[in-house]
């Protein structure tokens, strides 16, 4: 099932996309000098603007090769029972999501308007380290993705050693189960962009909530950070609400309550229900801070709920 | 105390919402330690206690949610002493049902009671009743937080009452539905406002 076409793609992707992502490291250096340096300040609107066009070239990029993958790749049920299927894989799975998630956020660091001058340095300096952080932990390029290309390796190998008719469907049906109920399943392409969509704008709430700890009483930090919640608490509820059909018929027999990154996820809903909560009455004694803090933590909580996919083994993890 | 009964529900909500929050952070962090001992121990014994544990720990916080939830519907129809007759004659009458016939019966009751005033709240608002009371101003605003409310009751029923229905999923879209559209309009209801009036003025 594996050809020529697709390594040729896979190969191309890895070379176009390398030297991006070097320039994506350099200019996210750049762009973090700009922000910390006073004199250098002015440019950094125009180093922001070119990471984010970088990171756009990347990621079209990656649309490019998961495009050669929907055409070249083609499985076969050994037995004839179902038909043959291909790949369609949405554009923001494994190494992909942080540079998607880092792609949204600088949009969103540039198309704000009258936002206060020390707001916006710190969202600028929180996109440079996302674009570090990309490079150094989220390369989709390094080795364009690795998942897949494992499956296809795995299922290749089991079809080129073993002749029993057994061994190969069994081989088979392990990879379709996953093409139909993963890479190709309809929720893939809403769920994830929607919470990480929700995942940018909660970076945004999050700097309003700092300058609310900082400026007690500065109405436009409050209004921005709410200004931001509000996007982000929506894509969340709703991306989280997708995903319990999906759940229920993908993880069917398996035991799944209570998993680390679904524990993590509610808590993380239930801090932002607390601060537009709490947000009703921010005039009473007390009750700014407060929110600012719930704010905060359910930030603690995005970070969190990322980091647990890869830290924390469960159904719902890549770690273990 | 009725003048700061609202006050007092919001920030009763809030403990609750950011005590389940650490319960959450308690059930990772045991799984967590539990997966670095044993690698298969969602397979095992532990993982069903745990799950039972979780259980008995988010149980009693999630029915005082309940509780609060139904309790806010009321305070739209009625106010001052009225609002906390009513909202001790639905707490009384709840209580009486759990005691007769069990938890879930009890909650049920509370629900599908809530889930029946907010659907004349909603019905009243839409009609511009004057008799209803919100902590905030504007026709969207209002509709929008009622059909949140509506959305987020009828979810808890269906997972307290219709868990094995074969209704279940379908009562699971209505109510996300329900949510979706609140949301939007609660938060966005300057902008929804604005837009209506625009087109009204360009006819």
């Amino acid at each position: 099932m594996i050809n020529n076409e697709y390594l040729l793609a896979r190969e191309f992707t890895s070379r176009i996309g390398q030297p991006i992502m070097f320039l994506i490291l350099a200019l996210s250096i750049g762009l973090a000098i700009c922000v910390a340096l006073p004199r250098l300040r002015k440019y950094s609107q125009a180093a922001a603007f070119s990471l984010v066009l970088l990171m756009a070239s990347g990621w079209l990029v990656l649309i490019a090769f998961h495009y050669k993958i929907s055409t070249s790749l083609v499985l076969v049920d050994p037995t004839g029972q179902l038909p043959s299927g291909r790949f369609m894989i949405p554009v923001w799975i494994e190494n992909e999501k942080f540079f998607f998630w880092t792609l949204v956020l600088g949009v969103l660091v540039l198309i704000g308007r009258r936002r206060p001058v020390a707001y916006q340095s710190v969202l600028t300096m929180i996109l440079a380290v996302f674009g570090i952080l990309t490079f150094f932990t989220s390369n989709p390029f390094s080795a364009p993705l690795a998942g897949f290309h494992a499956d296809l390796t795995n299922y290749a190998g089991v079809l080129a050693s073993s002749l029993d008719p057994m061994v190969r469907a069994q081989a088979f049906h392990s990879l379709h189960g996953k093409m139909v109920g993963y890479y190709n399943s309809a929720y893939m392409w809403i769920h994830p962009p929607m919470l990480f969509i929700a995942y940018s704008t909660f970076v945004l709430a999050f700097v309003g909530n700092i300058f609310m700890l900082k400026k007690e009483r500065e109405q436009d930090y409050e209004r921005l950070a709410y200004t931001w919640a509000k996007p982000g608490f929506i894509l969340l509820t709703v991306g989280l609400l997708i995903g319990y059909p999906w759940a229920v018929a993908a993880w069917a027999g398996e035991p799944w309550w209570y998993d680390p990154k679904i524990n993590i996820t509610l808590m993380m809903w239930l801090l932002y229900s607390a601060y537009l909560h709490a947000r009703l009455y921010i005039h009473r004694r007390g009750m700014w801070v407060t929110t600012a803090i719930l704010g905060y933590l359910g930030f603690l909580g995005v970070v969190i709920t990322y980091l647990t996919t890869y830290v924390i083994p469960g159904i719902h993890s890549v770690a273990g | 105390m009725i003048k700061n009964l609202n006050y007092i529900l919001i920030l009763l909500t809030i403990f609750i919402l950011v005590a389940i929050g650490v319960i959450f952070i308690y059930g990772s962090s045991y799984s967590w330690v539990q997966s670095l001992q044993f690698a298969n121990w969602r397979q095992t014994v532990t993982y069903q206690n745990y799950v039972s544990d979780m259980n008995v720990a988010v149980l009693p916080l999630s029915v005082a949610l309940v509780i609060l939830l139904g309790l806010c519907v009321p305070k739209r129809i009625f106010s001052g002493v009225a609002l906390l007759q009513s909202m001790a004659a639905l707490l009384v009458v709840s209580v009486l049902v759990v005691l007769v016939y069990g938890l879930k019966p009890g909650i049920g009751f509370l629900l599908i009671t809530a889930v029946l005033i907010q659907a004349v709240v909603i019905g009243m608002t839409l009609v511009g009743s004057k008799r209803l009371s919100y902590e905030v101003n504007g026709f969207y605003l209002q509709i929008g937080s009622a059909v949140l409310h509506l959305g987020f009751i009828l979810f808890v029923f269906d997972f307290v009452l219709l868990g094995e229905s074969t209704l279940h999923l379908t009562v699971y879209w209505v109510s996300t539905v329900l949510i979706s559209v609140g949301m939007i309009l609660s938060f966005y209801s300057g902008e929804i406002s604005r837009l209506a009036e625009e087109r009204v003025s360009r006819r």
